[in-house]
């Protein structure tokens, strides 16, 4: 894997870290996660304008629940995209 | 009544052994009466970390299978007033004891000791078990690198499925000229990725080394990494003590200056 200097490995290790971690604290495999993410945007997205780039995917073992943080794109941003 | 703690990590190799000698010394060094117990039986490092590895007579096993008494097998540090040594056995395996006894022997502990500090082997096994068994509070070490903060992630885990809710995590051998260049994780980046307290971050620090093959914890060099134990030990006794600054990228330097300033 070539690392640019933009993207040094600690960004790496953390996105990797998070998908795993993410994976086995809910037993379910990362590949299903990714499935899963994607459809929830896709969802979400169908009727207000998400933001792709900052969504958040976390798992808190304290309430065993799924968060998903689906930061949702202002009209004037909307237009700014277009 | 003292405190049970018991220093875990589930990856080998990231310093379990050496947290618990220096911490072990740390505390006594405060005034603490300690004992350190080597659970991992069949694989015991304890002793030879602590420089006690010559006076063994006695082991853990011994205690519990009743051939001696608890205080024949203690053996007390002559460097550190209040620091002794429970080692255990080279000779049997892990299912060698049973968690009921470990939690009876620490009971036992607990009457006579400030603090029981109970080394963990590594893995999530029944030497693990054993580990835990009469803990109330666990240390968990772990390093900036992926795999051994997975296992951390899942010991985090079975010791809040085993009931033991007061966690906090030593992030051991860190470089800040890694973090400064983006290819080391931060402290910070590791306590956000294990949504634990933290209590100490310990620079990877040629000094613990030297400590190590001399079996002399916490020797007097006023090095990086031990300040960072001391540090330790004072938050485990309940003072409030600042973190040092290893993982802002700019301070990096002047607090290495400091440091080589002596101040």
């Amino acid at each position: 894997m070539i690392l640019s200097k933009k993207h040094p490995s600690r960004e790496f290790a953390k996105d990797r870290l998070k998908t795993v971690l993410l994976s086995e604290r809910m037993d379910c495999s990362a590949q299903m996660l990714i499935m899963m993410q994607n459809d929830l945007i896709q969802a979400v997205g169908k009727y207000i304008p998400v933001d792709t780039q900052h969504i958040k995917f976390r798992f808190v073992p304290e309430t065993h629940t799924l968060e998903a943080v689906i930061p949702v794109l202002h009209a004037q941003e909307k237009k700014q995209d277009l | 009544m003292g405190e049970v703690i018991v220093i875990t990590s589930g990856k080998g190799g990231v310093g379990k052994t050496t947290s618990a000698a220096n911490i072990g010394t740390g505390l006594a060094q405060l005034g603490k009466k300690v004992v350190m117990v080597d659970t991992d039986i069949g694989l015991r490092n304890l002793d030879v970390v602590m420089g006690l590895e010559n006076r063994i007579v006695y082991n853990m096993i011994d205690v519990i299978s009743g051939n001696c008494r608890l205080k024949q097998a203690l053996i007390a540090d002559r460097r550190v007033e209040g620091l002794f040594l429970l080692p255990t056995a080279q000779t049997k395996d892990k299912s060698a004891v049973t968690p009921q006894q470990i939690k009876k022997l620490t009971e036992q502990l607990q009457e006579e000791f400030d603090y029981v500090l109970m080394d963990s082997p590594a893995g999530i096994e029944q030497g693990f078990q054993n580990a835990i068994a009469g803990a109330s509070r666990a240390l968990v070490v772990t390093t900036p690198e992926v795999s051994a903060i997975r296992d951390a992630d899942r010991i985090i885990g079975l010791l809040e499925a085993n009931g033991i809710r007061n966690i906090q995590l030593i992030i051991n051998r860190l470089r800040p000229d890694m973090i400064a260049r983006g290819d080391m994780m931060t402290v910070d980046d590791v306590v956000d990725i294990l949504a634990v307290d933290l209590i100490g971050a310990i620079p990877d620090d040629e000094q613990i080394v030297v400590a190590t093959n001399q079996g002399a914890p916490l020797s007097g060099k006023d090095s990086m990494a031990e300040n960072a134990y001391r540090n330790i030990c004072r938050r485990i006794a309940g003072e409030e003590v600042p973190f040092l600054d290893l993982n802002k990228k700019k301070k990096f330097f002047s607090k290495l200056a400091d440091v080589f300033m002596g101040k």
